[in-house]
């Protein structure tokens, strides 16, 4: 017994040693750009903003009874250019409607930039301050919202999104909220 | 002659300039000095927040050292809140409830945190442990070993060491 314990004593730095690179590993596949969102299961925040054109305003209100999608994007991101096709492709398939909330811009450049990479969105609110952005929670640029009937947050995609995350996370989500009532 | 000398010396300059710039204490990017507040008691609560504040795009920045842009927006959101009347308290809460615990430096402890405020306190008593429990069995040896003849040696070879030393 004695003899045993004191043979496995020397081993006590080789487990601590597994555990660590256990916990390393683990937090390696992790995305550390990846923060939860507060907001999920929480009511998306109200906003009332103008639209691009400085026509009309919109609010969240205008959305309701619908599940949609919330992309907040800017001219000046470059990541939204990359992800952008993917929301063409997606307002055209006209599975999910697609407001996007235009995060501190300038009028003239969000406009020329969607006359050349394409319109995906039912309409636009523009946030020129940041304020809803930060209500929002935004702080990484493109970020999107998947919002249901009721105007509750299901669902928050931090940066570009991928044709894995629409297929795998978004699409199923859409179809699952579509059967609620609201 | 002289300029040869500051020719040869010219990186060690640089580097000692470096370095002493680099020591410097910094206090924060005032590009957009925002109205002072109200009272002291405003001003203070707002200087606590900004430090206390992580710059989310920054990682290891809080809001007063960040130059980014969206820490600006928050330094305002943070002295808006402040010149309402909120407290400390509330304008935090404001800001978890918008950005997660992670937007606080010192995170709040609770069942998900758990782990990470106990760890190193877990960590520590199992290193003082093991510390004291080899310091024990060292000092058993030694009671064990050293008999009434070790004594006598010891103290021989200190009689002998004075002797020599004294000579």
């Amino acid at each position: 017994m004695n003899l045993s314990r004191k043979r496995y004593r020397g081993m006590w730095p080789f487990v601590i040693f597994c555990g660590l690179a256990v916990l390393l590993y683990i937090s390696l596949g992790k995305n550390p750009e990846h923060i939860p969102s507060p907001l999920i299961g929480k009511p998306a925040p109200e906003f009332t903003l103008p639209d691009l054109e400085n026509r009309d305003l919109l609010s969240k209100q205008d959305m309701q009874g619908n599940v949609w999608l919330l992309n907040v994007w800017a001219s000046w991101c470059v990541a939204c250019i990359q992800e952008h096709p993917l929301l063409n492709d997606l307002s055209n398939s006209g599975v999910v409607q697609i407001v996007g909330l235009n995060y501190k811009d300038v009028q003239t450049d969000a406009i020329e930039w969607l006359d050349r990479h394409g319109n995906p969105y039912r309409f636009i609110a523009v946030d020129t301050t940041g304020d809803v952005g930060i209500d929002y929670g935004v702080y990484g640029v493109p970020e999107t919202f998947l919002i249901d009937k009721n105007g509750y947050i299901q669902y928050k995609h931090i940066g570009q999104l991928t044709p894995e995350i629409i297929s795998q996370q978004i699409l199923p989500l859409v179809d699952l909220l579509r059967e609620q009532e609201s | 002659m002289i300029q040869s000398i500051l020719i040869n010396r010219l990186p060690k300059i640089f580097l000692v300039s470096v370095l002493a710039v680099s020591i410097l204490p910094f206090d924060g990017f005032a590009d957009e000095p925002l109205p002072e507040l109200p009272t002291i008691e405003q001003q203070r609560t707002y200087d606590r927040l900004i430090r206390e504040l992580r710059c989310l795009v920054c990682k290891n920045q809080n809001l007063l050292d960040s130059n980014a842009e969206l820490a600006a927006d928050l330094r305002k959101k943070t002295h808006e809140l402040v010149v309402e009347g909120k407290n400390y308290q509330e304008v935090v809460e404001y800001m978890t409830d918008r950005f997660g615990t992670f937007v606080m430096y010192r995170p709040p402890l609770k069942t998900s945190t758990f782990a990470l405020w106990g760890l190193p306190f877990l960590g520590f008593v199992l290193i003082l442990t093991v510390i004291i429990h080899r310091i024990r069995k060292r000092s058993q040896i030694h009671l064990l070993e050293l008999g009434d003849n070790d004594r006598q040696a010891a103290d021989d070879l200190l009689e002998k060491r004075k002797r020599d030393s004294s000579s």
